[in-house]
């Protein structure tokens, strides 16, 4: 299951997410069997590029990456890479729900054994698509 | 070491005596002669009490005072003198007697002495023994709804589109329950149907005798799925209509079993959800994250943590508190056919835990990630106040939550309510 990793876009002082370049939860998600794809919120430019596969080789990740410039372009490039859930920060559910892809918000994931079956129940009721998902005709979505 | 945990207080410690005055007090115009030895059913009655300030119970519960000599000799003449008597005071319609165990081990006279009664009183008379270290409160209350159900006149000609219930736990006379009942009475409306009466709600046993007959579809309430209903009519077995999809079930079902076109049905389904989902959308974006503890009885535990996925919370934790219907499995299968498709099921169900256990249990659970809400009754309130979490009190007994203002909990509109009072004690704002 193809699941997008966003990154880029939340700027703070958490130390869960900005270690490891923001992708402290990237090995739960592996090991839960995702084929992950990043999604980074920063301009098209080679020396940017540049910079990300840099970092990406240095911490021995290798995975593909799309480039979206600003939030409210997000949902085409999730529509584009296919991906039937999303790992976001929070302000970019709108651009999950136009893509229709349920979203788990950024940071929510916890660390240890524990942390791996709070993940199971946490993507589960992302699947399970959130009030609003299943009940969007009456939401006028 | 020995396990002294049977000897620990139930969830709920409540057995059968106190189910069947819960019935009672359901009735208006029944009473309950205790034929018993000193306990503490004063003590207990205090629950109903303070759950029910619309309607005092003392008056329907009236105690024989057997003692030491009366049990050794024969407690049945004292039975008969003492109901006799009360007979003449409160000229019942329905006179319930019930015997607990010390009774019960010496009451050789006593079945001679209800049929004396039966004789000599101008009301039916049950009787429902009920040693106090059985059954519980919901087996209690289907054993007088059994008994009741018995008494009524099944020879009158069931009348088209009248829909009875049978299961409905009435406890309280306040406007929780009214505004169930007028939710429900309203959505079958809808479909062309007419509720003619409830068991129970607050309706006599005259009115019920007459009504409940007269329906020719009777809807089964989970309490009542595996009661056997005399007169024929048509039985649907109806889940708990509390919460949007609860509601949608228990309207085809009922719609379904009475005939209603199934369009009709849908239609009405439809507006309804047109109305409730946008105000409970506007709760539910934020309670995403919410964690909720769960400890109710069973049908209300099922039908709670239903509606409690279908809003996107989570539900780590839940106690089955009736220890005569808690049964994990099952309780997992109905959350299955209530809840959203592949919502994740709770992993921590107890079933008649102890109060202990159970409290135990949750905080170990609510050590790991928080739980800030739980769904329960007063005791829960008053074991978690210190701790900071907020406890939505809609078991029983609520003696902290009282509803002087029509609040449902049932039906669409009840959804809504409920979503508020959820949102309410997650953001601990009153």
């Amino acid at each position: 299951m193809r699941l997008a990793y966003g990154l880029g876009s939340h700027h703070n002082f958490d130390a869960s997410q900005l270690n490891f370049e923001g992708l402290a939860d990237l090995p739960l998600l592996l090991e839960l069997g995702f084929d992950v794809i990043l999604v980074i919120q920063e301009r098209d430019r080679p020396e940017v590029h540049e910079r990300i596969k840099r970092n990406l080789e240095a911490m021995q990740v290798n995975l593909p990456y799309r480039l979206f410039y600003e939030p409210a372009v997000l949902a085409p490039v999730l529509r584009e890479c296919q991906v039937q859930v999303a790992y976001l920060s929070d302000f970019l559910s709108d651009q999950a729900e136009r893509a229709e892809v349920p979203m788990v918000r950024l940071g929510r994931l916890r660390p240890s054994y524990r942390g791996v079956c709070d993940a199971v129940s946490v993507f589960l009721r992302a699947f399970a698509r959130g009030f609003e998902g299943r009940y969007r005709r009456y939401l006028g979505l | 070491m020995t396990d002294l945990s049977e000897f620990e207080l139930r969830e709920q410690d409540h057995t059968d005596l106190f189910g069947i005055f819960l019935g009672v007090h359901a009735v208006p115009g029944t009473v309950l002669f205790l034929h018993t030895t000193i306990g503490c059913k004063f003590k207990t009655q205090m629950h109903l009490v303070e759950h029910d300030w619309f309607r005092e119970s003392h008056n329907q519960r009236l105690w024989t005072g057997v003692d030491d000599v009366r049990l050794i000799a024969g407690s049945g003449q004292r039975l008969i003198e003492f109901a006799t008597s009360w007979y003449e005071r409160r000229r019942p319609s329905l006179a319930v007697i019930t015997t607990n165990a010390a009774v019960g081990l010496s009451d050789l006279d006593v079945e001679q002495a209800v049929e004396e009664l039966r004789r000599r009183l101008p009301c039916p008379v049950i009787l429902l023994k009920a040693p106090g270290y059985i059954g519980s409160i919901q087996r209690g209350y289907k054993r007088f709804l059994e008994a009741v159900l018995a008494l009524l006149d099944w020879d009158r000609t069931p009348k088209p589109n009248r829909v009875a219930i049978v299961g409905y736990v009435f406890d309280r006379y306040e406007r929780d329950h009214a505004a169930n009942l007028r939710e429900i009475q309203r959505l079958l409306e809808s479909l062309g149907l007419d509720l003619s009466a409830t068991m129970f709600g607050g309706q006599p046993l005259d009115r019920l005798k007459i009504s409940v007959p007269e329906a020719s579809t009777i809807a089964l309430f989970p309490l009542a799925h595996d009661l056997q209903i005399p007169g024929g009519r048509q039985e649907v077995q109806v889940p708990m209509p509390l919460g949007l999809r609860g509601t949608s079930q228990f309207l085809y079902a009922v719609g379904e079993a009475a005939g209603v076109d199934r369009n009709l049905i849908e239609s009405v389904v439809e507006r309804e959800m047109r109305r409730a989902v946008p105000a409970i959308a506007k709760a539910a974006s934020h309670l995403e994250d919410l964690r909720v503890g769960v400890f109710l009885d069973s049908p209300m535990a099922e039908a709670v943590t239903a509606f409690l996925l279908d809003l996107g919370v989570e539900v780590p934790f839940v106690s089955l508190t009736d220890p005569a219907g808690a049964d994990e499995s099952r309780f997992r299968e109905r959350v299955s056919r209530l809840a959203p498709p592949g919502s994740p099921l709770p992993q921590t169900v107890l079933c008649g835990a102890s109060r202990n256990q159970a409290v135990r249990k949750f905080l170990e659970v609510a050590s790991e990630v928080p739980i800030p809400v739980v769904v329960g009754s007063a005791f829960h309130r008053a074991v978690f106040r210190r701790r900071l979490i907020s406890v939505v009190e809609l078991g029983f007994p609520a003696a902290g939550k009282h509803a002087i203002y029509p609040t449902p909990f049932l039906g669409f509109n009840g959804a809504v309510a409920l979503t508020q009072r959820i949102l309410d004690a997650a953001f601990g704002a009153f």
